[in-house]
Formats: structure tokens, sequence, C-alpha cells
């Protein structure tokens, strides 16, 4: 070796790059979370204002759903700890932005909240249905297991069926494809949920782990849902290296659980119009329903190097008061000229008399589709769209 | 480590495009092989820069999430993989700036720290990357956890690639200098933690 000294340098880089590839960090997949934050984003960029933890909090946010979620019924009885729990979670204010104790009194009294506390033990596994959430909306409960001692409640194997890409032999992907019966005892594998007997289907979900409490499994399903006020929930779950279903019927029956108004009122300009399919009101959020179409009206700002984004929408109540949305999409390409609005925003506060839309757009850098005026604290500069604006009435 | 069979790399590359144009056209779902596939290596990467897991983390999820985002301005240019490279390492060097602001403050926490545990390659390759500069670093980790060619880590970190070919020798000549100066202890630790496996 000693005459060949650029070679053994050679196999000596060699080595070191192997060292880098080959440090097993012992980790997790994160699979399953990313994909679970991914559910609801679409192909844009997502609101840069985000400070460095903010994907931990926007899982949160998520999941804090669920934890404050049960809507439980059986008896539609919340006990009055977990009521007093409810309000003293610090985390409420984060969840329900703008919600009042009085709002969330009022969503355990029409069962939108509750906790069906009913477990299943199979071979030394038990899972309980501490929480239910379900407002018209989303629908999220959250299980508890006891009886194991695993750092994580989600299964991390793969599924039969899953698809595989690159090379199928690789350490990791083996790692994970683990037979049945070589499995840990004890993960969680994605439930299967059931109303009336049929699978919900639903165009968005989280599912896996919560992430700060140890033991607790989230679910959470939003958009699309089309569920009755009142129905047989069945959550049936499979937990690794144990025979069983654990299977979970739950009657669900909900009162008013949301004011839902179909005005199916149009708005035009001559060019852009939008109709507005449908506002729910619920202790919990707000959920605005439209379709636009038409080409978005730009202003004497808006041209050049600038333009106009697509019409976002603002929702005001009768005392001035802004709903926060549940989430802002920015995106990196030119408006289309047909939309199909399907948002959630912050709870009303009390009852208000009418509901005002806002239409407006932001100011974009035709070069690098950033959003003038975009900060910590904004959105960016509204343009509002005044001709565009409508006032719903709702009655009391 | 895996032997090449020839045809494979190329074979996976095109498996990989074929998942990618499934996601543009909608396939959402399809992405979760995405992560499985790069996760690991992408992990790897991420902590060798950042050195800390819980932040490793974080920069994981994003640069995926991120990927994502993005994915409808991805066009087969480059390799779906070098592209995904890119956004990690421009986000990369986003936190390092970010950090450095708060760096002595966080110097200061990290004195006051149990040390960490760590493996035996973990502390030999943190060794030698605390001889390297930022820049050094990238290059011998991207090289290193996804075999990439110079031309590959050139389009990622926007050098040109004889820049990349000239830095990549000076490191290397860096570290043997390095690990020749330890002499025998630093090279049976090379080379037996090489051995392992």
């Amino acid at each position: 070796m000693r005459q060949l000294p650029e070679q053994t340098e050679f196999a000596e880089m060699d080595a070191i790059e192997q060292m880098v590839r080959e440090s097993n960090f012992p980790k997790q997949s994160m699979s399953y979370q990313i994909m679970n934050q991914i559910g609801d984003r679409d192909m844009t960029r997502v609101s840069t204002k985000q400070k460095p933890n903010v994907l931990r909090k926007t899982l949160l946010v998520a999941s804090v759903t669920a934890v404050l979620g049960g809507t439980v019924i059986g008896t539609g009885f919340v006990s009055p700890a977990m009521a007093a729990t409810l309000k003293q979670i610090p985390m409420i204010g984060l969840l329900f932005e703008g919600t009042s104790h009085e709002a969330v009194d009022a969503a355990i009294q029409q069962g939108i909240i509750s906790e069906p506390n009913l477990s299943v033990t199979h071979e030394g596994v038990t899972l309980k249905v501490a929480d239910l959430l379900y407002d018209g909306t989303r629908l999220s409960f959250i299980l508890e297991r006891d009886g194991v001692d695993l750092p994580n409640t989600a299964s991390p194997y793969l599924d039969e069926g899953a698809k595989i890409i690159g090379n199928p032999d690789s350490d990791y992907i083996k790692s994970r494809q683990v037979a049945k019966e070589d499995q840990m005892k004890g993960y969680i594998e994605t439930p299967k949920i059931l109303v009336n007997g049929q699978e919900v289907k639903s165009g968005e979900g989280v599912f896996g782990d919560h992430p700060r409490l140890e033991n607790t499994y989230v679910v959470e399903l939003t958009k699309d849902l089309q569920l009755p006020d009142q129905f047989e929930l069945t959550i049936q779950t499979r937990v690794t290296r144990v025979d069983e279903s654990f299977d979970f019927t739950i009657p669900v029956s909900v009162t008013n659980k949301s004011v839902v108004l179909k005005p199916n009122v149009s708005k035009s300009d001559g060019q852009f119009s939008y109709t507005v399919k449908q506002l729910d009101m619920s202790p919990v959020s707000t959920r605005l329903v439209l379709d636009s179409k038409g080409a978005v009206p730009a202003s004497s700002q808006q041209k050049g190097n600038y333009s106009a984004s697509m019409v976002y929408y603002e929702l005001v109540d009768d005392q001035g008061n802004v709903l926060t949305p549940r989430k802002f999409d920015y995106f990196n390409s030119k408006p289309l000229t047909e939309y199909h609005i399907d948002q959630l925003f912050s709870p009303v506060k009390g009852t208000p008399k009418s509901i005002t839309i806002k239409p407006f757009t932001l100011t974009v850098n035709n070069k690098d589709w950033s959003v003038i005026g975009q900060g910590e604290n904004s959105y960016g500069d509204k343009t509002y769209l005044k001709d565009l604006e409508m006032t719903i009435p709702l009655k009391p | 480590m895996q032997p090449t069979i020839p045809g494979e790399a190329e074979g996976k590359r095109n498996a990989i495009e074929a998942v990618i144009e499934q996601i543009q056209a909608g396939d959402k779902q399809s992405y979760h092989a995405i992560i499985i596939q790069f996760e690991r290596q992408m992990y790897t990467y991420c902590y060798y820069i950042l050195k800390n897991h819980a932040e490793t983390e974080d920069a994981v999820q994003e640069i995926f999430i991120r990927a994502y985002e993005h994915l409808h301005q991805y066009k087969r240019q480059v390799s779906f993989s070098a592209w995904l490279y890119k956004m990690a390492y421009h986000h990369l060097i986003n936190i390092k700036k970010k950090q450095s602001r708060f760096l002595n403050l966080i110097e200061h926490c990290k004195e006051q720290q149990p040390v960490m545990q760590i493996s035996q390659h973990e502390s030999v390759v943190y060794e030698l990357l605390t001889y390297l500069t930022a820049e050094e670093r990238h290059i011998l980790l991207l090289k290193a956890v996804e075999q990439y060619t110079f031309e590959e880590i050139s389009e990622i970190m926007g050098l040109k690639s004889a820049t990349v070919r000239k830095k990549y020798e000076r490191l290397r000549h860096k570290l043997m200098d390095r690990i020749s100066q330890k002499g025998a202890v630093a090279h049976e630790t090379v080379a037996g933690t090489n051995g392992i496996r």
C-alpha cells in the first residue's frame, strides 16, 4: 500500500463517505407525519410567515382538535371534569381562535364535543376512545393506548400493498416490511371508520401520533365530509401482533350542530362572479363554500410587473370582527378562472345578525410570485373588491 | 455498499420520475413512497449540518413539504433527487444563516448540556467535519449520502463542476493531513468503524 499513497487516500475517502452514508440514526420514519401535514395542502406556496417550529405547531393545531374533541355521545354526556379541563387548556385559543367559554359550553351541550370513554382490551392491550368531536364539518377522535411500552402509537410498518419505488431490497425498506408475526406488539394500524356501516369518504384526514401526549393516536377527518346529524360511528382498529380487531360503536347525535345556510346568492361585477353555496357556523368553526368564475379584476397598481392574485374571501360579522382563516394559501402561478372554495374559519362570536363576505386580492410580483406587504403579521396588502362584497343576513 | 447492477440506477431513476409524474397529476398519496425513498439519507445530510436531532427532524419535514408544494415547478431537466437536494441545500443554508445570529447564545448553552451519546460512526464523522468549511461539508456530505457526481453537486450548489472537483480535492487533502497527523489512532478508528458494519 505504501507505494500507492494516492490510491490509499481514495480508499480512505471512500471509507469516510461510506461512514457518513451508513450513519445509522435510530429514527422512526417520519413519512406518515409528513403526509399528514401535507394532507390539506395543495402544490402551492404556503404562507412563509412561518416561524422555525411552525410545522410542529401546525400538527399541534390539528391534533388539539382531536384532544378537545369528542363527540360522543352515547349519552351526550360530558363530565364536569372534562368541561373544566376544556376551559383551562390554554391551547384552546390556538385551536378555536376566538372561541369563548360560552361557545365551548354550547359545543358540549349540543353534543359536538364529548368523551365516550369506551375501551376494548385484547391480549393485554387496551384502546380507549377518549374524546370525540363532530360539528358537521370535521370528525375527530383520540385513541388512548394502555398496556404497551413503545414510544409511538402509529405502526411504522409498511402495509402489504404499499407501493415501493427504488430498491425494494434496501435495508431501510426491508426494516419496514416486517412479517406480521415478527412485528413489535402494540402499534396501532390505520383505523377503518364507518358511518352507519359505510366506510367514510373524506377529502382530507389526519392519522397518527399525538405530537405531545404519549400513547395517544389522533384521527381527524375534514373536508367533503357528508354525514347526517345522527349516525352510528364504528371505529375498527387493528393492533400489531394482536389477533382480534378493536371495534368501537358509538352513537353520535348532534343537535343544532351548526347553522347551515345555503344562500345560493351570486355577486358579479360583469367580469368576475361568485356564488355562495354554503355557510356553516358551529361553536368550533365557520365554513364557507363557494364557486367563482371569471378573470380576477385587477386594480391600477396590479399591472406591469405586478398582477392580482386569486380572489380570497374575508368574513366579517356585524360587529366588525374578522374571522381568522384556518390556513392561507399562496400560489406561484397566475390565478385560474374558476375556483371551488371550501374553507374553514374561526367560529363566530355570539349570534351575529349578519356575515359580510369581503373578496380581496393580493398584489403579486410577476417575477418571483412574492406578495407585496406580506410579513410577520400580514398575509399581504389587500385590495378589497368593494363591488363584490355581499352581506348574508342570519336569522336569530 | 450495494453492488451496482448495470442499469439499476437508471431504472430506479425512471421509476422515481414516473411516480413524480403521477403526483403532479394529482395522486397525492404516491408522495409517501418518495418520502420513504429519500428520508433516511436526507436525515443524515441534515443532521451532519445541523448537529441537532430536533432541528434535523423539523428541517427534514420542512424540506419534504416544501418540495411537495413546489412539485408543479419540477421539470425533468435534472434528476428529481438532485432537485430535492437542491431545495434541502438552500433550506439548510437559510437555517444556518438564521442560527448564526444566535450562535453565541447557543454555543454557550451547549457547554452546559451533557454530552450526547453518539454512535461510533457519528463521532468520527463529526470530528472530521469540524476541520472543514461549511461549503466543504456540503460537498462531502452530498457526495457521501447520495453518491452524487461532481456534476450533480455543482447543479445542487450552483457552482461550476470543475470548482466542485477542485474543492473536493482540497477537502480530501485536508482530511488526509488530519488523519496522518493524528497517526495510527485516527487511522484505526476509521478502519475499525468501517469494518464493523
